[in-house]
């Protein structure tokens, strides 16, 4: 068996880069080869082990040190652009969402059947069945079903880190997109052979028809933004934060 | 995208706004400390080259390429500035124990997560530079191949080899700590 051919594939796997066919091919190689399932296993838990390393918070002092040094005083920082986040609009957007559970106002559900219509409802109260979905939602858990979609998503803490575990039924293909702030976290992978694609602070999950139960593990706590998407339409988004009690 | 509004800020900034590279300073002050702190394991050190790049940053803005990603060229920076201190002082750059926050895990679960991470950063210790800079990038940066490669100025399957070669690397200083 070419080893080459196994070390290509088993880092693209590493990565996040393997495409469903190939990542068929790397199944069969591990199977026949045990020197390669060995090579897998080894690499996958160094690989855990340097994507527990959280990341250091830098020294207080340092930022306003830096400012002054370009001749800036600390108070030029723009607000609302993210307390050393790169993804500064999701942390505002977490600490709205955030706001909005803790007063119970409620969430927005985006409409699947009317495109650009925003619905409103209380905080786990069901929308009406002609608004294309019903979504309920905690700080630390959601779910959303809609006509051939039925979705649930709990976010937990896991040692130092956090996993979301994500149920995902229904009858038609989408896909539910994982977004969180990369320099607070980190995702490390997950559970079984899913079709999961993994960017810069962004892992993209596809449900097919069927049933489907996987687990992401991720590094750092983090909000995690999710959205539920169909045929390139979002039909629902919602921000998870971990829950003080798990 | 990010990648939009950075260079967004980089434009304000040319234009006369100087404040609008504050928010880069924020953006970026923590992966570029990290990317320096994992280099060389020192946090004096580490403090001092993000201060150093932001400066440099800064007083060069004008020659920035802005085909390339910001932080991409400021990732160099912090990369080539513990290079050169690793050059100057050989491999005599000593670990100086880093103050973690406390979380609430317990205490078994802190002791087995402290000894896990001992044993990668003393392995990430052990590699060459070069093997060492694509494992901070891509994880403690969270970079990509494309990424990789515009900050180290390689090109994409020279860093897969590298990061292979590293991974193997960081995998038998692992087992040999009992770690795996």
């Amino acid at each position: 068996m070419d080893a080459t051919r196994t070390q290509e594939l088993i880092q693209a796997d590493l990565d996040g880069e393997l495409p469903a066919a190939e990542r068929a091919e790397l199944a069969r190689r591990l199977l026949q080869d045990p020197e390669a399932r060995r090579l897998h296993d080894e690499l996958w838990r160094t690989h855990a082990l340097l994507r527990g390393v959280s990341p250091a918070q830098p020294p207080a002092g340092l930022r306003p040190a830096i400012l002054a040094s370009i001749g800036l005083s600390s108070r030029s920082t723009t607000p609302g652009s993210g307390g050393g986040s790169r993804w500064p609009a999701l942390r505002l957007a977490a600490a709205i969402v955030g706001g909005l559970v803790v007063a119970g106002i409620g969430y927005t559900l985006l409409d699947a059947g009317q495109p650009g219509t925003d619905l409103q409802g209380s905080l786990g109260a069901a929308i009406p069945a002609t608004a294309g979905g019903q979504a309920a939602t905690r700080a630390d858990q959601a779910s959303f079903q809609a006509a051939g979609i039925e979705a649930r998503a709990t976010l937990r803490r896991s040692g130092a880190g956090m996993r979301l575990d994500l149920e995902l039924g229904g009858t038609i293909p989408y896909e539910v997109v994982a977004t969180f702030d990369p320099g607070s976290g980190a995702y490390v992978g997950a559970d079984g052979d899913a079709a999961i694609t993994r960017g810069n602070g962004t892992v993209v999950i596809q449900a097919q028809p069927g049933g489907l139960v996987r687990t992401l593990e991720f590094t750092g706590h983090t909000p995690i933004g999710l959205q539920v998407r169909s045929r390139d339409r979002v039909l629902a988004s919602q921000e998870l934060t971990v829950g003080a009690t798990h | 995208m990010i990648e939009d509004d950075d260079a967004h800020r980089v434009r304000e900034c040319l234009g006369g706004n100087r404040h609008a590279f504050a928010t880069l300073v924020e953006r970026y002050e923590k992966p570029v400390y990290n990317v320096a702190l994992r280099m060389l394991r020192n946090p004096e050190d580490a403090r001092d080259i993000a201060q150093t790049v932001f400066l440099k940053a800064y007083q060069n803005l004008s020659s920035y390429d802005p085909q390339y990603k910001f932080y991409s060229w400021i990732y160099r920076m912090a990369i080539n500035e513990s290079l050169n201190i690793l050059r100057v002082r050989g491999r005599n750059v000593g670990p100086v124990d880093e103050q973690y926050p406390a979380d609430d895990t317990g205490p078994v679960e802190s002791l087995a997560e402290d000894e896990d991470r001992t044993a990668v950063l003393g392995a990430l210790d052990r590699l060459k530079p070069e093997y060492r800079a694509v494992i901070v990038l891509r994880y403690f940066v969270d970079q990509n191949y494309e990424d990789i490669g515009q900050a180290l100025g390689i090109d994409a399957k020279t860093v897969k080899s590298r990061l292979f070669t590293a991974r193997q690397l960081l995998k038998e200083q692992l087992a040999a700590r009992g770690a795996l």
